[in-house]
């Protein structure tokens, strides 16, 4: 087959073909083939040179390179885009196709195709892709084969794409997920895909958001490709995170906060409440006219008797733009108690500045007002009594500056307060006792003691001397920082004077006491001796008169033993004065009573005198071992020397326990004594009752004096002519 | 004569106490022999060498012990004597112007040694007493 065989066809066909040897250059085409480019088939001269001078030199190259490639086998036929010369000198785009039909000798000889205009087409594509290009959104075109047509500038800048983006496939510049690929296929389909917000992630895993479609753009009835729009939402959807994040903060913050927070609209109507106050409120089931809130939420005057009037309550006062007070309190009233609240607010605009409403914080402040009541009271108390307290007391700083004195102090020193302050520490202290307060905070300190107390001598303003009790305690401050000393001084001079008087009393006592004691060692030894040896030289004196100047001699006998009776008296009072610190022993009462009666037995068998021991056995009673024996010997004696003439005499002794006590009483059936006439004399010294020869009236007085200095207590009961009664009472333990 | 005791010891600084005892006791022949000594010391300075010796008819049947003396007292000598262990029976009769209670309690307090607290002045009756209750 040859060129020439085809020739005549090739002319009278109606699409621009054309047939080209490539080894001999050889060119046929059809009268179509010129019409494309304005001239008729005659017009057109064929030469080697003639496609490359109708050509636009700009495309020729790439013609030419795709040409080449399809030539060595690279591509399955030749397609190119160019731009040619028309007859009438403007330059028309014209689709060129073709394909080598024959080889010889393994190389490709004849090549056939056609051409045909695009102008048209491609001005079509043009505007489309300016139009895309400079579409305000990010819009990207595609073929079927997700290459890119055109893509705008938006699409170019948030995908970071480069700019000659034409011609390249989405798959490679991007790692595109399987459900995209999806996607894609199902809107080559024919189907359109969207979302109002989807979260993806960059390269670096960073999120952004975007409003996406995905749909299919049609040329003649078929799908040429894809369409997508997205809208990166990213900086608007960090603001809106970062809103929300931010009304999270507040609502959480306004929710933790012990500050009740109340907001309205501009018509007056509550619109927020936080924790606080819907504890405080609880919330209202339906709306509350402002004409009600006070009655509805409980809310008072700061004196929390008077519902607070509409235009008081600070939510709406602040609404209207009036000032909130400084010290703005109202107090709401709650189930449990009145809170005292004080109150600040603002009011509330949006963005073009209009007035939408209001919002105040009301701070609970009934801790504070309760603690400050309790302050104002305890200061007046700690005021007062400090101001009227009986002994000085002073506020002394750390340095040692009075800071405040009281009343009492200025009495002590004699000096006014004003003078005081003025004074210095030494100039009012004996310097003996002086002390500077830095020492004494130390030592407070030091021995984590809060009291320290010392004497001290002062100074008073006349000269004299004040002895006084200082006592200092320390205040501390809640990390031990020392406030301030209170010094209390206690005026004790009138004490120690009395004390000295007392003393020296002690003193004089003692030494009569001393006196006494050698009087008495007088009396009991040598008065006695010698009285002793009176008696006995009497006694000689008498045998050897035997009888003559009798009656001198008898005198000078009685004389001598009165002396001696006298002598034995006095020593046993003052024995029993010297003697009261003596110590009581447990003794054996019935041991006692049975001594008695033994050294009494001659007498007591002379006058059968029947002595009865009704006393309990196990009776041990605490006394003084001598005097016991004295007293009962004593009680004896008596009862046996005043016994009644006329009856069988008997004296009882009976014992019983009375308030932890012991009873004993010795009854006797004697004569009796006249209580009425001796009662207020019967234990006093030198007094006699009984007109009986041996009466000597000091017996009752030592037994007394005897039982008292045990501890113990005598009462006596007699009738004249019956009997007598002694009750003694000792301390039992 | 018959005397009641081979010896007795007066104890006493008082020289007319003395004078009256054995004056007494020689009227009612109450010993052989009397020894007097003026205090504690002096007495137990001679009677320690006598209780050693054991000359039986040296040492007194019985002790007058006054109280109240110089240099060592009654009670003083009374707190060395119950220490020597007698050779024979040495009755102690405190003899003193004492009236005292106290002294009366003490006493007893040496109730091995002493026999009776005698008060004085001692009498015919007290020492017809003695005689007879020994």
């Amino acid at each position: 087959m040859t060129g020439q065989r085809y020739a005549h066809i090739l002319k009278g066909t109606a699409i621009g073909l054309w047939e080209w040897n490539i080894l001999t250059k050889e060119v046929i085409f059809s009268e179509e083939w010129a019409k494309v480019l304005g001239y008729t088939a005659d017009e057109i001269t064929h030469t080697e040179t003639l496609w490359e001078d109708l050509c636009h030199p700009e495309d020729y190259q790439k013609s030419q390179q795709l040409l080449e490639m399809h030539l060595q086998g690279e591509s399955s036929f030749y397609e190119s885009e160019v731009r040619m010369r028309h007859k009438d000198g403007r330059y028309i785009w014209v689709k060129d196709q073709g394909k080598v039909v024959s080889w010889k000798d393994g190389n490709p000889e004849w090549m056939t195709g056609f051409h045909k205009e695009t102008t048209l087409a491609k001005i079509d594509a043009e505007i489309k892709r300016t139009f895309i290009d400079q579409a305000p959104g990010a819009i990207a075109m595609f073929d079927t084969q997700l290459n890119y047509l055109a893509a705008s500038k938006q699409w170019i800048i948030d995908y970071n794409l480069p700019e000659d983006i034409e011609g390249q496939n989405h798959y490679d510049l991007f790692d595109i997920p399987e459900r995209w690929k999806e996607i894609h296929k199902k809107c080559l389909a024919g189907e359109t895909h969207q979302a109002e917000e989807d979260e993806f992630f960059d390269r670096t895993g960073n999120p952004f958001y975007l409003r996406w479609q995905v749909k299919p753009w049609y040329r003649n009835g078929e799908v040429g490709g894809l369409l997508m729009q997205t809208s990166n939402l990213t900086t608007f959807k960090k603001l809106q995170i970062e809103r929300l994040r931010q009304s999270r903060f507040q609502e959480t913050v306004f929710n933790a906060i012990d500050v009740g927070i109340v907001a309205c609209n501009e018509k007056k109507e509550l619109t927020y409440f936080n924790n606080t106050s819907r504890e405080w409120h609880g919330l209202p089931s339906e709306p509350v006219p402002a004409s009600q809130l006070s009655k509805y939420y409980s809310l008072y005057q700061a004196n929390a008797k008077t519902l607070l009037p509409e235009k008081d309550i600070p939510l709406l006062k602040v609404l209207e733009g009036r000032q909130l007070g400084d010290n703005e309190i109202i107090v709401i009233k709650t189930s449990d108690r009145d809170r005292y609240v004080r109150v600040t607010g603002n009011q509330l605009f949006d963005e073009k500045n209009n007035l939408i409403g209001a919002v105040v914080a009301m701070h609970d402040i009934s801790g504070i007002i309760k603690s400050n009541k309790e302050k104002i009271i305890s200061e007046t108390i700690f005021k007062s009594s400090f101001e009227n307290a009986p002994i000085g007391m002073a506020l002394v700083s750390p340095e040692g500056k009075w800071l405040q004195i009281n009343h009492r102090i200025s009495e002590i020193l004699g000096y006014t307060k004003e003078e005081l302050v003025a004074l210095k520490l030494q100039d009012i202290v004996h310097p003996d006792d002086f002390e500077p307060d830095s020492i004494l905070l130390d030592k407070l300190l030091q021995n984590k003691k809060v009291n320290h107390q010392v004497e001290r001598r002062y100074f008073h303003k006349n000269g004299s001397l004040v002895m006084g009790i200082l006592s200092v305690s320390i205040v501390q401050d809640e990390q031990d920082t020392p406030l301030f000393l209170i010094k209390q001084i206690t005026d004790i001079t009138k004490q120690r004077q009395s004390e000295e008087d007392l003393n020296r009393v002690l003193k004089l006592t003692k030494n009569q006491n001393e006196r006494l004691k050698n009087f008495s060692h007088i009396v009991s030894h040598n008065l006695r001796s010698h009285s002793g040896n009176l008696s006995m030289l009497v006694s000689f004196l008498k045998e050897e008169l035997k009888g003559g100047q009798g009656e001198l001699i008898a005198m000078l006998d009685s004389a001598s033993s009165q002396l001696a009776e006298t002598i034995d008296h006095l020593n046993e009072v003052t024995e029993l004065q010297i003697n009261d610190d003596a110590e009581l022993k447990p003794v054996r009462l019935k041991d006692y009573i049975k001594f008695t009666e033994n050294t009494l037995a001659a007498l007591i068998k002379e006058t059968k005198v029947n002595v009865i021991d009704n006393t309990q056995p196990g009776i041990i009673i605490h006394a003084i071992p001598a005097y016991l024996e004295s007293i009962l010997l004593n009680f004896t004696t008596n009862a046996i020397k005043y016994r009644s003439p006329d009856r069988a005499s008997y004296i009882r002794f009976t014992t019983k326990k009375v308030n932890g006590e012991i009873l004993l009483s010795i009854e006797d059936n004697g004569l009796g004594i006249d209580l009425n006439k001796y009662g207020d004399k019967l234990f006093g010294m030198y007094n006699t009752f009984h007109s009986h020869k041996d009466a000597r009236g000091i017996g009752l007085f030592i037994t007394k004096n005897q039982i008292e200095a045990m501890g113990g207590h005598i009462k006596v009961s007699s009738t004249v002519g019956k009997g007598t009664t002694f009750d003694i009472l000792f301390p039992y333990e | 004569m018959n005397k009641k005791f081979k010896t007795v010891c007066i104890i006493d600084d008082d020289p007319i106490f003395v004078f009256g005892a054995t004056r007494l006791m020689k009227q009612y022949d109450f010993s052989e022999s009397i020894v007097v000594y003026t205090n504690g010391r002096e007495a137990l300075d001679h009677l320690k060498p006598l209780m050693e010796s054991k000359n039986l008819d040296t040492i007194p049947d019985l002790i007058f012990l006054d109280l109240n003396m110089p240099v060592l007292d009654g009670w003083g000598f009374l707190d060395e004597f119950t220490k020597i262990d007698p050779p024979k029976i040495m009755k102690v009769y405190i003899v003193t112007s004492s009236i005292s209670n106290f002294d009366k309690q003490k006493a007893k307090e040496y109730a091995e040694a002493v026999k009776e607290y005698v008060i004085k002045p001692i009498t015919p009756v007290r020492l017809k007493e003695i005689i007879k209750n020994n």
